[in-house]
């Protein structure tokens, strides 16, 4: 899978994965591995001394997920979920900056608990922050232009409009408005974060023109999701080329690709019914 | 003295000083040898406390202490 770079940063691949909602550790594991992510996102909660201890045992969630990481060539990407306001997320974020030692950080603040929308406005004022603070942020926004573009102009290096609600797997649910940010905001990373549910909705994002995608749950909750985290990497992968390569343009009328010309006389008769 | 360790009210009873450093010691975040048992990060009253800190940080009457860890997300 092709390399490509945030800010002055190598991300290895363009499928990121979340590490949340497999049925062991171990799978986990080796799905992070069969999709060889550019980011494994992870956070972080109130722990008691024994959860911690079996997070770092040899079976455990954290131990296994820096071997995945470490070996496939990821980086970790904390996020600031569960978060609602600008001042909760600055704080989650510069204790994730602690814990995780990176600058990197994804940008959740949710303004609707039932949908998980993101609150624009806080977001944006959380944004300014912890850039002011010298963190590197991803958002995970709404697909609107105008709060992409101001996203941007305050140092994001790249933005992750939502493709549908978390969780949802409806894949891209406003292709007209995602065309759009991608014609709008041309020389921009663009990520499609959340509500991917299908290999064929990842390739579709890549061949809208998107950078990279970032999904979770169509890979933890498959029946396999070993498999699916490979099936979505050769997605990812063949929509990216697709998209490099150029696109057919849509046309209304059928056009035929076998030429007339030399066709046997047969083909010239009337047809009788 | 009471204080909240990750939102559970906890009485401490101490006849001196009570440092972070000796409570995160007696709830097992800590060796005896001062060692963490895994990566973990500290916030007193939403305040960062960075492992350097702990000693010197004496716990107050109905301080939040929030010991947070990694954990899996998306």
């Amino acid at each position: 899978m092709d390399a490509f770079t945030i800010g002055a940063e190598k991300i290895s691949s363009r499928l990121w994965l979340g590490s949340s909602l497999y049925p062991s550790p171990k799978v986990m594991g080796d799905a992070i591995q069969a999709a060889s992510p550019g980011f494994v996102t992870v956070s972080l909660r109130r722990q008691s001394a024994m959860q911690l201890r079996q997070q770092v045992s040899e079976h455990g969630h954290w131990h296994i997920l820096l071997q995945a990481v470490a070996t496939s060539g990821s980086r970790l990407l904390p996020n600031t979920a569960g978060c609602h306001s600008a001042a909760e997320a600055v704080n989650l974020a510069q204790l994730a900056r602690e814990l995780f030692a990176t600058r990197w950080i994804k940008l959740e603040v949710i303004g609707d608990d039932y949908t998980l929308q993101p609150h624009p406005l806080q977001l944006v004022e959380a944004a300014r922050e912890l850039i002011a603070q010298d963190f590197i942020v991803l958002p995970y926004c709404t697909d609107d232009l105008v709060l992409c573009s101001t996203l941007l102009e305050l140092g994001c290096p790249a933005v992750m409009p939502w493709g549908a609600p978390i969780g949802t797997g409806r894949g891209l649910m406003n292709i007209y408005q995602l065309k759009t940010l991608r014609q709008r905001l041309a020389d921009a990373t663009l990520i499609i974060d959340a509500g991917i549910g299908k290999p064929s909705q990842a390739m579709a994002a890549m061949e809208l023109g998107y950078d990279a995608v970032l999904l979770n749950t169509a890979v933890a909750r498959a029946h396999d999701p070993v498999s699916m985290a490979s099936a979505f990497r050769q997605a990812v992968d063949a929509g990216h080329m697709a998209y490099q390569a150029g696109l057919m343009v849509e046309r209304e009328q059928a056009v035929a690709s076998t030429p007339d010309i030399g066709k046997p006389f047969w083909q010239q008769a009337e047809v009788r019914l | 003295m009471r204080v909240i360790v990750n939102g559970e009210s906890l009485l401490l009873n101490q006849t001196r000083e009570y440092s972070l450093l000796m409570l995160l010691q007696s709830l097992g975040y800590l060796s005896d040898s001062y060692e963490k048992s895994a990566p973990f990060v500290v916030a007193v009253n939403q305040k960062i406390i960075t492992a350097t800190q702990y000693r010197q940080t004496l716990l107050q009457e109905d301080d939040c202490i929030d010991i947070l860890a990694a954990v899996t997300g998306g």
